[in-house]
């Protein structure tokens, strides 16, 4: 039993340490995927998309990682839309907050949860860093095996309530 | 009138919406296929791949105060190093015959570059981590290129000027001062307009590291020269499609341990060795999902020695069985230049659906420039013999290859491989290979191969002829291993990986020249088995822990697994004490190690080296200080010595320090 309990204090000392290329491809894939939701300018203020990074205070550098590479990509257009990045501290996250969609790099934070049920209640797309964080109810993620993976939370799917373009079902795969 | 327009409205507009919402989709695999490529061209998806891969990434490197490739290829399991003539330190994989180079092949930006002379690369091994970006390491005859034959072994360097992963490019300068004199200074270049890209880097590094050692095959005992004049440049640029790479360097550096296994009394003693390659290509599609390669290439390699291998008044027995006496000692020479020119056509095939297929043909010719041998007793004022060194070369080499990934479903995938190696003066060589993997799911990975492989003699193996110590046989055979290899990953988050390996060669015709004549001959067939275990994890406030274990068994000699570790262990851990100061430590274990039968001295001592690193980065000005020191005990260290050599092994660094600094731009 002691063993045991050691170990789940060893195994809480795990962090993450940010794939650069996971980083890189999420920013590239993640905001298309919000043009595939058919509802999408009931979430859309002013023809603007707007997608919030969460992060907390370990997670800032990657946070504007993220924002660069998709400020880079997108240059503010996202299809027929203007695009963009908001890095919101988890902190001062505000329940009024009108995102199109939201991306979390570690939802283990009780805080983020809280961004988590936001997005659900609301209708928002709620992408992952980690695919693992679909036990606390994110969409989407994504993932680098032998092939790139889009992972879509089946457990959450229906609750969410987001319809995606018919195909979009065809390219993920449900986890 | 109004609701037909409406109507008309309505309808143009859903199909405009379903027209750009079949484009997004387009794009959105685009982007899926594009970021699978990248995964599998930088290995980042390895684990899930048919191969037994260790990858090492030159930030990590860097926060570990790690010098140079031969330091990094030392935190690998199951790699352990040996010493041959003039103190060429040569990587052994899982135990398999030190007695020889070339068992591994290093591969640097895609480019092999051993020799055709010693198999080796040895003069590759001092390159900098600064120009590194990452190093992959094969354990195993699979190798990650359809068109190469590793062994036991393939180490793929990727320098940062030849970084394929889409991350930025980068400009930085470095150098490095630490002890024997030793300095390092050199910049990695990198500008792109438009469709060119221009990428370069270049250092140069020096040292005046000697050694203690003794007593040699005529009782002398004193220090061996180490020291060191290296530089080297880099290229690569791509317009487009068409690209070009190519690396220059130059060695120079004293004879150590010596030609013939005897310290020198000449202190200006030297084995140069310069080498280059050049590769242009061009990659165009021939059709959606068909990927066309064109290359030519071209390496040379230009060795020149100079080396008193015998003391004065000393005395030999010619080969007609006269007793000479040498008052002047002997002077061995040589002046020796191979060139090869290759040329490969390769087409990648993904068009097919679970198929990613890779066929090529590769055509190599080699000839020698320089062959000269000379032999001198009169201190270097007449030349007894001159000679070649070589009597033959190896003319031509054409490689034929395919290999097919297939991806059955998302759980398993299968790899089917056949080499086909066509060679001048040897029979011709089949390579198959299989390898299955499993994906239990996402946490637990299985994997099993099977390689059959080859290793073609090296020119000083197979035609040796006007050496001093060194002979070869009239006839030799390939190496040959069939390889059995089956890996269990387990995942345990995104950042932390358990893996087990076990492997089974069984090695056929193995050469060495460890015998009294020194002659390099086929001794034999052994087989080497075991297991290798490796824990990686990121802890909290991203701190590193890693930790390996290897263990063979078995024999790469006759009856004995000789000059090869049979344990070892290598960890590391990186602490990141704020946010601009990490700390690091490398304990490496490598365990005891047996002689050849026949060799009675004591088994060489295991040892255990620790080595500490304080690094400083400020993040504003990409400014990077760090002070290391090396073999932090001042543990006192041996490499095996031959049979018949030396009486004591060679003894190897005690406690050194090392100060970094670099800056990226």
């Amino acid at each position: 039993m002691k063993i045991l309990a050691l170990l789940l204090v060893y195994m809480s000392l795990f962090s993450l340490d940010y794939d650069n290329l996971l980083i890189r491809a999420q920013a590239s894939i993640f905001p298309k995927i919000i043009l595939l939701d058919k509802n999408i300018n009931s979430n859309v203020i002013d023809s603007t998309i707007s997608l919030a990074v969460i992060y907390n205070k370990r997670e800032f550098k990657e946070a504007q990682i993220l924002k660069d590479f998709i400020d880079s990509k997108y240059r503010g257009v996202l299809g027929e839309y203007k695009f963009q990045v908001n890095l919101i501290n988890v902190e001062n996250f505000s329940d009024a907050d009108s995102s199109t969609a939201y991306y979390l790099f570690d939802s283990s934070d009780s805080n983020k949860k809280r961004v988590i049920s936001h997005a659900l209640n609301h209708r928002r797309i709620c992408f992952s860093y980690n695919y693992k964080d679909f036990d606390d109810n994110t969409l989407i993620s994504l993932f680098l095996k032998e092939k790139t993976y889009i992972y879509i939370n089946k457990s959450v799917i229906n609750d969410y309530n987001i319809k995606f373009v018919p195909i979009f079902y065809n390219i993920a795969k449900a986890k | 009138m109004v609701k037909i327009f409406l109507l008309c409205v309505s309808f143009l507009t859903l199909l405009l919406a379903e027209d750009s919402q079949e484009s997004y989709i387009k794009e959105l695999q685009e982007d899926v296929s594009k970021y699978s490529k990248i995964a599998t061209d930088i290995k980042q998806n390895v684990d899930y791949m048919p191969y037994v891969v260790s990858t090492l990434n030159s930030k990590e490197l860097t926060k570990l105060g790690v010098l140079s490739l031969r330091e990094a290829l030392s935190l690998i399991p199951g790699v352990d190093l040996s010493i041959g003539a003039t103190g060429l330190k040569n990587p052994i994989f899982r135990g398999s015959n030190p007695f020889i180079m070339g068992q591994s092949k290093l591969i640097i930006d895609g480019v092999v570059v051993n020799d055709q002379m010693y198999g080796a690369y040895n003069q590759y091994l001092d390159m900098p981590i600064d120009i590194i970006q990452r190093i992959e390491v094969v354990r195993g005859p699979g190798s990650l290129l359809s068109n190469v034959n590793a062994y036991a072994g393939s180490i793929h360097v990727i320098t940062k000027a030849n970084r394929i992963d889409g991350g930025k490019k980068e400009k930085s300068v470095f150098g490095i001062v630490g002890s024997d004199r030793y300095a390092m200074g050199g910049f990695v270049l990198s500008y792109k307009e438009n469709d060119l890209e221009l990428n370069s880097d270049l250092f140069y590094l020096e040292h005046d590291r000697k050694l203690p050692a003794g007593a040699d095959r005529f009782g002398n005992s004193f220090d061996a020269p180490q020291w060191l004049d290296n530089y080297a440049f880099g290229l690569s640029a791509r317009y487009k499609d068409l690209y070009l790479k190519g690396r220059f360097a130059k060695n120079r550096s004293g004879v150590s341990y010596g030609e013939s296994f005897s310290l020198s009394e000449d202190s200006s003693d030297y084995l140069d060795v310069e080498n280059s390659f050049l590769e242009i290509g061009y990659k165009f599609d021939i059709y959606s999902g068909i990927e066309a390669k064109i290359s030519v290439g071209y390496f040379d390699e230009h060795r020149e020695l100079k080396n008193k291998v015998m003391p004065d008044a000393s005395s030999m027995v010619t080969s007609d069985g006269i007793p000479m006496r040498l008052p002047y000692g002997y002077y061995f020479l040589f002046n020796y230049a191979e060139q090869t020119f290759n040329e490969r056509f390769e087409l990648k095939i993904s068009s097919i659906q679970n198929h990613n297929i890779t066929a090529g043909v590769t055509m190599s010719q080699n000839r020698l420039k320089d062959n000269i041998a000379k032999h001198s007793i009169d201190n270097l004022q007449s030349f007894s013999q001159i000679t070649k060194l070589l009597d033959e070369n190896h003319p031509e080499h054409i490689i034929w290859y395919v290999d097919d990934l297939i991806n059955l479903n998302e759980k398993t995938s299968i790899q089917l491989g056949l080499k086909v190696d066509d060679l001048s003066d040897l029979e011709t060589q089949f390579s198959p290979r299989f390898a299955l993997v499993h994906r239990y799911d996402d946490e637990n990975i299985y994997k099993f191969m099977y390689t059959h492989s080859y290793r073609e003699p090296s020119l000083r193996e197979e035609y040796l002829e006007g050496a001093h110590y060194f002979n070869s046989a009239p006839v030799i055979q390939v190496e040959k291993v069939d390889a059995y290899e089956a890996s269990y990953i387990r995942k345990m988050n995104l950042n932390t990986n358990l893996e087990f390996n076990i492997f089974y060669l069984r090695n056929r015709d193995q050469i060495n020249a460890e015998n009294s004549t020194h002659t390099f001959k086929n001794s034999g067939d052994n087989e080497l088995y075991g297991l290798e275990a490796e824990f990686k994890t990121t802890l909290i406030n991203n701190n590193q822990l890693y930790i390996n274990y290897s263990y063979v068994e078995g024999s790469n000699t006759e009856n004995s697994l000789a000059d090869s570790a049979q344990n070892m262990a290598k960890l590391y851990y990186i602490y990141k004490f704020d946010e601009h100061i990490d700390l690091s430590s490398i304990l490496k274990y490598v365990g005891e190690k047996r002689r050849i039968d026949g060799d009675t001295r004591e088994n060489v001592d295991d040892y255990l080296t620790a080595d500490f690193s304080v690094v400083y980065t400020y993040k504003p000005y990409d400014l990077m200080l760090s002070a290391s020191l090396k073999n932090l005990f001042d543990q006192k260290y041996y490499l095996p010595a031959p049979n018949g050599t030396y009486e004591r092994d060679f003894q190897q660094e005690g406690r050194s320090f090392l100060i970094r600094m670099s800056k990226t731009f």
